[in-house]
């Protein structure tokens, strides 16, 4: 069963493959091209005898991390997909031995049961936070569920934080200011952290995969700054009706927090739409600001998070509430429709 | 025992509905309870029981019991 690693030339292939596994993104070539073939960070794997139909397939980023004073390489595992019987086995493995620590963040009830069944470890406390959340149903809600989700994203909605500047501003540490940046340089990464588990990217990770010149998805990167010296970097996610707080990192907690509503709000001065903020935080101080702010969350919008946890030789920090999560890791936004293609 | 037999004894555990003398002949593709979970089980108790750590580039190999046995045999075991 031969395992074949996604290159251009595979794209109808795996683009059938994903109408078949219910996969929108892999039809979408330029975010497959780029996300699994433009890096040695991300690949997908699928095996096949005939190169006409799949049997299984994986992607794996692979992200670096410190986990307390250890550097270590997660494996943010997606479209994990068995379409022959036994053959998503040899895939699950082939993830678990490309990293060092293998990481789901949301995923399918199907993948949680084999995750579950493998023993893996299942953190709690990392929550989504939205401001003014979008109306959305599925197709099974019953009219008094459509009901209960308008008058719950009704009674959510705030202003947009562009128009509370002063606000938070009166409350943030003095001296913090955000200034956007074009590119990604050395000086933006804090070199402390008061994080016990943080996703720990350098500048060539964070120009790949947060670049700011991609066609299908829109990054803009802040500079945070507390008395004019950086202390950390907001990279955020403009899409068309609303704005994701992809990663940020700082030397500080709060500052960071404030800093991330201030980055919000420049981007959001631009629009005239008022805009759905997401972003996903697991550390109390910082979701107390996000909070404070008109920022909401509730169980449905939580995702999973497991960790295989099997052959680590260290003691890692399991406390969560001093990790730092963040909302766009591995796959998470790369979801129709993207920049380039029409809203649904 | 043989590698040979501490193999069937190996997929017998983790296959227990297999009948042992269908085991030589086990693969992926047409052994039913063969599935993703046996899978994994199949190479974490390789591992363990030959003492062997596979790489991620041979796992793709592994797919039925002859190649696993032929795999064990290359690295001398």
């Amino acid at each position: 069963m031969p395992l074949v690693e996604y290159r251009p030339e595979h794209f109808e292939l795996i683009a059938e493959t994903g109408k078949t596994a219910e996969v929108p993104a892999l039809l979408h070539r330029a975010h497959t091209d780029y996300y699994y073939t433009t890096s040695p960070h991300a690949k997908l794997y699928f095996s096949t005898d005939d190169f006409k139909s799949v049997k299984a397939m994986i992607a794996v980023e692979k992200m670096p991390f410190l986990f307390g004073e250890t550097s270590v390489t997660v494996g943010f595992g997606h479209h994990w997909h068995s379409l022959q019987p036994g053959a998503g086995g040899l895939l699950f493995m082939h993830w678990l031995k490309s990293c060092q620590i293998p990481m789901e963040f949301g995923g399918s009830d199907e993948s949680h049961a084999f995750l579950k069944q493998s023993r893996w470890e299942y953190f709690e406390g990392m929550h989504t936070y939205l401001l003014n959340p979008r109306y959305r149903t599925h197709s099974g809600d019953s009219p008094v569920v459509k009901l209960a989700k308008w008058g719950w994203c009704k009674a959510a909605m705030r202003p947009p934080l562009h128009k509370r500047l002063d606000e938070i501003r009166s409350v943030a540490p003095k001296g913090l200011e955000v200034r956007e940046e074009r590119a990604y340089t050395e000086d933006l990464l804090p070199r402390t952290s008061p994080f016990t588990v943080r996703f720990h990217p350098d500048t060539e990770y964070l120009n790949w995969r947060y670049s700011l010149n991609l066609s299908f998805v829109k990054y803009r990167v802040f500079r945070l700054l507390l008395s004019e010296e950086t202390i950390g970097y907001v990279i955020l996610n403009e899409q068309h009706n609303r704005i994701v707080v992809s990663q940020c990192d700082a030397t500080d907690p709060i500052a960071l927090a404030y800093g991330t509503l201030l980055s919000v709000a420049e981007v959001g001065k631009s629009g005239t739409q008022r805009k759905e903020i997401g972003l996903v935080s697991s550390f109390p101080a910082m979701q107390e600001i996000y909070m404070k702010f008109g920022f909401v969350t509730n169980q449905r919008l939580d995702r999973r998070f497991a960790l295989g946890l099997q052959r680590i030789k260290f003691d890692m920090p399991r406390d969560t509430t001093q990790w730092l999560l963040n909302y766009d890791w591995g796959d998470v936004v790369f979801r129709p429709p993207f920049l380039d293609e029409k809203e649904v | 025992m043989t590698t040979r037999e501490k193999l069937i004894q190996c997929f017998s555990a983790v296959l227990p509905t297999l009948p042992l003398e269908e085991i030589p002949d086990a693969s992926i593709e047409g052994t039913d309870p063969w599935d993703s979970v046996a899978s994994v089980t199949l190479i974490f108790a390789v591992e363990e029981d030959f003492n062997v750590e596979i790489e991620p580039e041979d796992l793709e190999g592994l797919a039925s019991f002859e190649k696993i046995y032929r795999y064990l045999e290359s690295k001398g075991i």
